[in-house]
């Protein structure tokens, strides 16, 4: 399993995956399917704490969940979280906050089907 | 050299990848994997081990908060996806800074300064006596005189029963000087003879009629080399 050389989406950030994976298929295979069961349910906590309007609750939630799209390549999507938690400190209002989050969960939206195919061309990959 | 270590954070897919990098290191031993900090505080008043990854924002208390609670130090390395702890991570002496999310590279390079720091420790050259440079000559000061040693700007004071000498140095150069089986680090402004200890109470030692402030982040090292019953 080590030696054989992981590929991934072109979408994905493959040069990091490298970094945190090597060649290791069924660990990165592991997180991608994590991910999966994961992600939804953390999006959905960050989408309950915008509709309750608590910045400090939002920007919270977006901190658990700035690392993890960085797990499945989507490293462009930490950046993101990671503007919006500086976003959260420096406006304390949430309505300042609603375009970069609805961006951040377009973006999600978009990538979540690469890396739910991730998980078969993994599960493929010889 | 093994080492035994436990992982604090509350996403468990951090959790997990800091347990597959210890297990692929090999000689890390995981004790346990903790969700938060109070939990983790638990484990740690009944077990010792010799490293932490620590995350720092995680709900109720936080990784800095436990570190405050404990009534020794292991070492440190924390594990956060802001990098604006850097401060506070100097003032409680970690070891390293990993910013999630971690490379088993980053995390390599992490374990070796840990390694390293262990073995700096081991094979420190122990001496009874030092020799300072006070009054434009050389003096022999004998551990078991000296009471404690105060930072004053860039000089620092030995304070012995009879006398006391300033000297132009710094307290972290002192620090490495010092044989550690008596001195302890207890606040940025002092090291202590443990020997010479009357009594500990609240944030303060008391050192023959001096009083002496314990740091907050020191204090459970301090509490740690004094044996309490």
């Amino acid at each position: 399993m080590e030696n054989e050389v992981l590929t991934f989406d072109k979408n994905l950030d493959a040069e990091f995956l490298f970094e945190l994976y090597g060649n290791d298929k069924e660990h990165a295979k592991m997180v991608f399917e994590e991910f999966l069961n994961s992600a939804p349910g953390m999006m959905d906590e960050i989408e309950e704490s915008f509709r309750k309007n608590v910045v400090e609750d939002f920007r919270k939630h977006v901190h658990k969940m700035k690392p993890v799209f960085s797990f499945v390549g989507l490293t462009h999507l930490t950046k993101h979280a990671e503007t919006l938690e500086h976003k959260c400190r420096n406006s304390g209002r949430m309505e300042d906050l609603s375009d970069l989050y609805n961006d951040l969960k377009i973006q999600y939206q978009k990538y979540l089907p690469i890396v739910r195919d991730e998980v078969i061309r993994l599960e493929n990959q010889k | 050299m093994s080492l035994k270590c436990i992982i604090v954070d509350d996403e468990p897919m951090a959790r997990d990848f800091l347990e597959r990098y210890c297990q692929k290191y090999g000689n890390i031993t995981v004790m346990g994997s903790f969700p938060d900090s109070e939990t983790a505080h638990t484990f740690l008043a009944a077990n010792e081990v010799d490293l932490i990854f620590l995350d720092v924002e995680m709900p109720g208390i936080s990784g800095f908060e436990l570190l405050d609670r404990l009534a020794y130090m292991p070492k440190i390395i924390l594990t956060t996806s802001k990098t604006d702890y850097a401060f506070s991570a100097f003032q409680y002496n970690v070891t390293d800074y990993l910013k999630k999310p971690i490379s088993y590279n980053r995390f390599q390079e992490s374990i070796q300064k840990i390694l390293d720091s262990l073995s700096k420790v081991i094979v420190k050259p122990i001496s009874e006596d030092i020799f300072i440079k006070a009054d434009g000559k050389f003096i022999r000061l004998n551990y078991h005189d000296i009471l404690y040693i105060e930072s004053v700007g860039d000089y620092v004071r030995y304070f012995t029963p009879a006398k006391h000498y300033l000297t132009h140095s710094t307290l972290k150069a002192v620090e490495e000087k010092m044989n550690p089986k008596h001195f302890l680090k207890v606040h940025r402004s002092y090291i202590v003879n443990m020997s010479k200890i009357k009594d500990i109470q609240d944030n303060s030692i008391l050192i023959e009629s001096k009083v002496i402030p314990i740091s907050k982040a020191l204090k459970p090292a301090v509490m740690t080399r004094i044996n309490a019953m």
